[in-house]
């Protein structure tokens, strides 16, 4: 029996990879991630200049659970992606580089330095919620879907996977990813939403607006993989709320192939490896050898 | 963290709290710490405490060294440790004399204990850094164990000294925090990986010495460099 899982013609030993947004910055959270035991790591989005993000509180734990974020795109710019890639490397681990633009040519032009700097693959984000001009304002629209994946795969040779979120043409948006040439879809990104402080009567993101991540949305996640996996069979990355092995089983046996982690982290060091021995005992159970037999298997009539 | 809703969210030290009250003890360096200082009769949000806690030993002698704002986060110990009957003594370092003002006092009236007071202007104390106090008090002092909270070039003069005295001191960090949940990476420790805001912001100076080393003048980061030190390897 083995965890072992292959996406995109990427080996990787097990199926838990970080999702982007955690760490993925800077050399040292590269770092961080490995010793946290993923078996890909995700970078940050980088776009082609550094951006300062928002101003704090960039960030809230829920008292009805998850986390909102507003941390709008913050990071290092492209310059920096030779170094976390070879950070990863160094560590003999795959790295997927998260990029984003506000048009097309903006992704190419990170795509590039990304392949170049020797990623494993791309992730585009074409969902982030909260970042003005970026993110879900392109994702929203399928057409303008295939336009940016379809920029980026005919320049690049590396895997690329289109990150969709919530919207009401998702599954529209990921077929049209598909067709531009995206080798897989992460799905989702976290959830436009708002936090109100009661006794300061102001929303408590200065950002005003963040997205909402963890176990709320992890119904949504599932819904969502479920239903892009119906209509394509695509290779899926699951990501929204996974806290445990169940969470996890959930987003394979909905469709997904591998998983990221991200919210979980806040709340638990040891959740990789929790994860990971639950999914054992759970391959065991249905009395399957690989990861693979139970992809997608609720579609199965 | 403190969170001034509208204008900002800064990370702070608990100087002390009872039941109802919670001091915090800063200097107004920018627009956010201006802010809080003339924050009268408003509503400021509070997150956590964040990071992990210090374990005490209590057979031990303390020697805390605090330079500049690093005093913060040596309040609340100095005052459990003196409660505990501990002895401690407490270096605080700051450049000129003009920065002492009420802080004594304060100090006192909090945690029951004297400050031993350097300024590099000489005009207050001891004349001179507080690691230069500091190395005079080790060897008299014996001390079993080491806190230290300032800026990154005492911390890491600090862990030099300790490390003679085979000490392996606990040092209190200071890095840019914006999240304080240990997921937006601002306040990562070089290539360490340690995050201050979840595996700090104490943290065993052989844990961070290779983060630090870059503080410390030329001829002794060469020496421990080459030779090594004890906790280093």
């Amino acid at each position: 029996m083995s965890l072992e899982i292959t996406i995109a013609s990427i080996k990787l030993k097990h199926p838990i990879m970080n999702a982007s947004g955690i760490l993925g910055n800077t050399p040292g959270g590269i770092i961080k991630l490995v010793k946290l035991g993923f078996s890909a790591i995700v970078t940050k989005t980088i776009t082609p200049k550094p951006r300062e993000g928002y101003k704090p509180p960039i960030i809230f734990s829920l008292p009805t659970g998850g986390l909102i974020n507003a941390i709008g795109l913050a990071n290092p710019g492209k310059k920096a992606i030779r170094e976390l890639v070879r950070v990863a490397k160094e560590f003999n681990i795959p790295i997927f580089v998260s990029i984003a633009g506000e048009n097309s040519d903006a992704f190419v032009d990170v795509a590039i330095e990304a392949q170049q700097a020797g990623a494993n693959a791309l992730e585009l984000n074409l969902s982030c919620p909260h970042a003005k001009g970026y993110g879900i304002e392109l994702g929203a629209d399928p057409n303008r879907v295939k336009e940016v994946v379809e920029a980026v795969t005919s320049t690049v040779s590396i895997p690329v996977f289109a990150k969709l979120g919530l919207t009401d043409k998702v599954v529209e948006a990921a077929g049209k990813a598909l067709e531009a040439g995206a080798k897989g879809i992460v799905l989702i990104n976290t959830i436009k939403a708002m936090y109100i402080d009661v006794y300061a009567l102001k929303p408590a993101l200065y950002a005003v607006y963040g997205g909402l991540s963890g176990p709320p949305i992890h119904p949504i996640a599932v819904r969502i993989i479920y239903d892009v996996y119906k209509e394509y069979q695509a290779e899926i990355i699951g990501v929204g709320g996974v806290h445990d092995w169940k969470t996890a089983a959930e987003f394979i046996v909905a469709g997904a192939k591998a998983i990221q982690v991200g919210t979980a982290l806040v709340y638990n060091d040891k959740v990789v490896n929790e994860i990971l021995e639950g999914l054992k005992q759970w391959l065991k159970y249905h009395n399957v050898k690989s990861i693979h037999e139970l992809v997608g298997i609720a579609h199965r009539r | 963290m403190i969170w001034l809703p509208g204008i900002d969210y800064l990370p702070m030290s608990i100087a002390d709290y009872d039941n109802s009250k919670l001091t915090i003890f800063f200097s107004i360096r920018g627009e956010g710490t201006a802010a809080l200082a003339s924050f009268k009769d408003k509503v400021v949000g509070i997150v956590g405490p964040l990071g992990k806690p210090l374990s005490i030993n209590t057979r031990s002698r303390y020697l805390l060294v605090a330079g500049g704002t690093g005093l913060a986060p040596i309040i609340r110990l100095a005052k459990e440790l003196n409660s505990l009957g501990i002895p401690t003594t407490i270096v605080w370092g700051t450049r000129k004399g003009e920065n002492v003002g009420e802080v004594p006092t304060f100090f006192k009236e909090i945690t029951g204990l004297d400050l031993h007071i350097c300024t590099e202007d000489c005009s207050i104390g001891f004349c001179g850094k507080a690691i230069d106090l500091v190395n005079e008090l080790i060897p008299k002092l014996k001390p079993a164990e080491i806190v230290a909270a300032g800026p990154n070039d005492m911390l890491a003069e600090i862990a030099y000294l300790s490390f003679k005295s085979g000490i392996n001191p606990v040092l209190i960090l200071e890095s840019i925090i914006k999240c304080g949940l240990g997921v937006c990476g601002s306040c990562v420790l070089g290539t360490t990986g340690l995050r201050l805001c979840k595996e700090g912001p104490a943290i065993k100076a052989s844990k961070v010495i290779d983060y630090l080393i870059k503080y410390l003048p030329e001829s002794r980061r060469k020496e421990v460099i080459s030779k090594g030190l004890p906790y280093v390897t």
